[in-house]
């Protein structure tokens, strides 16, 4: 009885001591910044920038490592960062003068020597520093058409790399967090444990890497020696929030000071009085794909048919967001090269009949159409959006059979080209046309991509040229020109172009609408709750 | 007993090696491309190929897997496929807070659901058993991860009662030594922290102890009851016997076997990590881990969880029947 009365209260003081304790939290005194909490719904998968592709990563990453130069944020001008100017009188030879002065987190110098075993690590595939990781982006933005062949050190702070091809797009591909510069010395202290939760990130930029507990939170600090203006916040911190509810809940209760919200979610944010919502311009494009190889498919008048059978504005007004629009073209009005004046596809299910029976189906087909399982912007609800599409496409007699997989298996069946027809979707890595339909429609002249089967040679030519073309308003007509194209031979049928929407709790200043970059370097939190 | 332990643990062998073969070989039959889900949708096929090539994933199958048993002799669970971490080093997070958040919902669970099983048997057909079978029905028929939003709706967000996701305050710094959080905590010295990191623990392991409260108030009851009838009990209550000794001592002692089965199966379940609650709490346990390593295909991650999960279960079944031959003499291992 004596032992069973010292247990019981025991248990009650850890109970009130815990909720005591808890309440009289002892304040940190900080630099008047504050602390900013973003709810996210995945962890990084590396901070080793050089060998990732997604953009939790690069989201953490970009704060630690700077690139030399980035996007301006309000448009896609190129502006200084780590390099203050830059000149290529071909297009192959780019000389870059580094900021002087500017050191590594970990004291090293950010020099010209620095920058050149960066990309010297990303270039080389025998590299003794790459722990037998992809470079992915490297590999994808360089290739072999515009493979760095050399890199030079012409002084202390000027750097020289040298391209195999000339290309005018090597500077929008320069302020992607893969090409963003580590501390060499870093590298090789840590080895294979560099950016990794067992490890650090060591850059130059606005915020130092404190801690990563995996699936929990990744942790930075103000880095006060920065070249830059600011930053004002104490720290920074990326928390892990899988389950979208419990992320939305948080976000109301304040504990995450900005939050990726669910597409179903955000009107319930837009409704508290706490939070602020941002929209900025959409950067991709939600898209139905056919495959050319395949009947009857490779005959233009039957993807103009499916067009004109799908209802695309009841499709945005169901089932996206007011601030989401209608996809007139390929490419959305921020990227280069976006032509206002297309056509528009109108919806028109007699003329979907009248051109199915000019291609011989005057009693339509029959064929499978393959939805994406995941939620993305482009499609926040595929499903029925797929489901949506098949009673469009059944009026005009076309019947499809409804498919999807698993996403890896998806996307390796699309990329060999195994789906007749499908729906995906396109996100701008750096608002250049290169990134966007270059990327979709690039070919070797004669040599189609299996996914989808499409060749035409003028398109192929015309998205080389645009990527060799250093004028700006050549640049733009040669883009128009290849929107032409893909409108008028239907390739993709453009959907939807989802707004990007930004979310911060009130307290939350000094942010400004930016794409392509964060801003957290100006921000500052009022309070920390 | 003890050559009895020794077999038994001698017997994990085979068992873990039939586990490796079978989840060795299983996942890789699930379609999708553990390259594809790692490089994105923007990978050409060159570029997948050449990250297949080097990890070994174009090897003959039967080659894969004599390199990952050399590998696991020596050690090495491998590095993850998606991210390069090692899977030693993210185990040793990864499990011990499996393990905080299990063993408190036990505590919670077992030491609630036997006693309501206890004393809706001895008050059998009483407002208390009836209450404690309804309030039973309905943990059971509660989704979990449904009873964890209302929670956190109730006590988080409209009242900060408690907190509602992770281990710790987010700006809380613990050096991670063991990876149980209250033991790194008080290795650090931080009192502060300890109390935060039970706080934290409260709403998590409350809603996970719903899974096991109900089963094991159920069994108790049914196994109190036929114990209850049974003529040695008859005798003690006869021989005028308080009735604290009577059901404490003679009953519950014969009726705790089924419980231990069943409390030794739970355990072993949730150590393999309870999804549903990590995620809804966003804890870093061993459930999210494994659950997106299989969406992602990342062998490594689900062998060594797999592995691990095996291990914990045939120990675990090897505690419940030492456990047997305590709480019932007759019950001989030799």
């Amino acid at each position: 009885m004596f032992k069973r009365k010292w247990f019981a209260v025991l248990a009650i003081i850890v109970v009130i001591a815990s909720l005591t304790v808890t309440s009289c939290k002892p304040k940190k005194s900080g630099g008047g910044g504050g602390t900013l909490i973003v709810g996210r719904g995945g962890d990084s998968v590396s901070l080793d920038l050089a060998t990732v592709t997604d953009g939790e990563s690069w989201r953490v990453g970009q704060e630690i490592l700077d690139t030399l130069v980035k996007l301006e944020g309000t448009s896609t001008k190129v502006i200084p960062w780590l390099a203050e100017s830059w000149e290529s009188p071909d297009g192959k030879t780019w000389t870059f003068k580094l900021r002087k002065g500017v050191k590594f987190h970990d004291g090293t110098p950010c020099n010209a020597e620095a920058v050149k075993w960066n990309f010297d690590r990303w270039r080389d595939e025998n590299n003794e520093w790459r722990f037998g990781r992809t470079f992915e982006y490297y590999t994808h933005e360089f290739g072999e058409d515009y493979a760095i062949v050399d890199t030079k050190v012409v002084d202390e702070y000027t750097f020289q790399f040298t391209l195999a091809n000339p290309s005018a797009v090597v500077l929008y591909k320069l302020p992607l967090g893969s090409f963003a510069i580590s501390s060499p010395t870093a590298i090789k202290k840590q080895g294979d444990k560099y950016g990794t939760p067992a490890g650090t990130a060591v850059g130059t930029g606005p915020f130092k890497f404190v801690e990563w507990v995996p699936d929990d939170k990744i942790v930075l600090e103000r880095n006060p020696d920065w070249w830059g203006d600011g930053p004002k916040l104490d720290r920074l911190i990326f928390r892990s929030i899988p389950d979208n509810s419990a992320r939305l809940a948080e976000f109301l209760a304040g504990t995450i000071h900005q939050a990726d919200l669910a597409q179903t979610d955000m009107p319930t944010a837009e409704a508290d009085p706490n939070i602020v919502a941002y929209t900025l311009p959409s950067l991709s494009t939600g898209y139905i794909a056919f495959q050319q190889c395949t009947k009857p498919f490779d005959d233009v008048r039957v993807r103009w048919a499916i067009a004109h059978a799908i209802n695309r504005q009841a499709l945005i007004d169901t089932f996206y967001n007011k601030q989401d629009r209608l996809a007139t073209g390929f490419q959305p009005p921020a990227i280069l090269g976006h032509n206002p004046d297309l056509p528009p596809i109108e919806y028109n299910p007699e003329k979907a009949r009248q051109l199915l029976a000019e291609a011989g189906y005057p009693n339509g087909f029959k064929t499978e159409f393959w939805y994406i399982p995941v939620i993305r912007g482009y499609f926040p609800d595929s499903k029925a959006i797929a489901e949506a599409i098949a009673v469009d496409l059944a009026k005009v007699g076309i019947e499809v059979e409804l498919k999807t997989e698993d996403w890896g298996a998806y996307l390796e069946h699309r990329n060999q080209g195994k789906f007749p027809m499908w729906m995906l979707g396109w996100g701008s890595d750096n608002g250049d046309p290169d990134n966007y339909i270059g990327w979709h429609f690039s070919h070797p002249v004669g040599k189609p991509k299996a996914e989808d089967c499409y060749d035409n040679d003028e398109l192929a030519q015309l998205l080389i040229d645009g990527a060799r073309e250093p004028d700006l308003a050549k640049r733009e007509a040669i883009y128009k020109r290849a929107e032409q194209i893909v409108h008028d031979e239907m390739p993709r049928l453009p959907v939807a172009w989802p707004a990007n929407r930004i979310f911060f709790r009130k307290n939350v200043k000094g942010y400004e609408p930016v794409v392509f970059r964060s801003w957290y370097e100006k921000i500052w939190v009022e309070e920390s709750k | 007993m003890t050559v009895y332990i020794i077999r038994r643990i001698l017997g994990l062998i085979p068992v873990l090696l039939g586990i490796t073969l079978l989840v060795f070989f299983l996942i890789r039959l699930i379609p999708g491309d553990p390259v594809i889900t790692m490089l994105g949708d923007r990978a050409s096929p060159q570029d997948i190929e050449r990250v297949r090539e080097q990890l070994g994933l174009n090897d003959p199958l039967h080659i894969q897997y004599l390199k990952y048993m050399g590998q696991l002799l020596r050690g090495n669970l491998g590095q993850s496929i998606i991210n390069r971490t090692d899977v030693t080093f993210e185990l040793a997070y990864r499990f011990p807070a499996t393990i905080e958040m299990v063993i408190s919902a036990m505590l919670i669970g077992v030491s609630v659901g036997i006693t309501v099983g206890v004393v809706s048997a001895i008050r059998r057909n009483s407002w208390f058993d009836v209450l404690g079978m309804i309030g039973a029905l309905l943990g059971v028929s509660m989704p979990i991860f449904w009873l964890a939003l209302i929670l956190i709706y109730a006590l988080a967000v409209n009242r900060t009662v408690l907190p509602p996701s992770a281990r710790l305050d987010v700006d809380l710094y613990v050096r991670r030594v063991t990876g149980f959080m209250l033991v790194d905590t008080l290795l650090e010295g931080d009192v502060y922290a300890f109390f935060n990191a039970i706080w934290h623990m409260i709403l998590p392991s409350l809603v996970l102890s719903t899974v096991i409260m109900p089963a094991l108030a159920r069994i108790t009851r049914a196994s109190m009851l036929e114990v209850l009838r049974q003529d040695y009990v008859r005798t003690a209550w006869a021989k005028g016997l308080a009735e604290k000794v009577v059901v404490v001592r003679h009953a519950l002692k014969n009726a705790l076997l089924p419980v231990i089965t069943v409390i030794g199966g739970q355990l072993g379940g949730l150590l393999g990590g309870a999804i549903l609650t990590e995620t809804v709490f966003s804890w870093p346990g061993m459930g999210t881990w494994t659950y997106r390593a299989i969406l992602s295909r990342d062998y490594p991650i689900v062998q060594a969880s797999v592995l691990v999960s095996a291990t914990v279960y045939v120990f675990i079944n090897l505690a419940v029947d030492i456990l047997y031959a305590f709480i019932d003499p007759r019950i001989r291992y030799n």
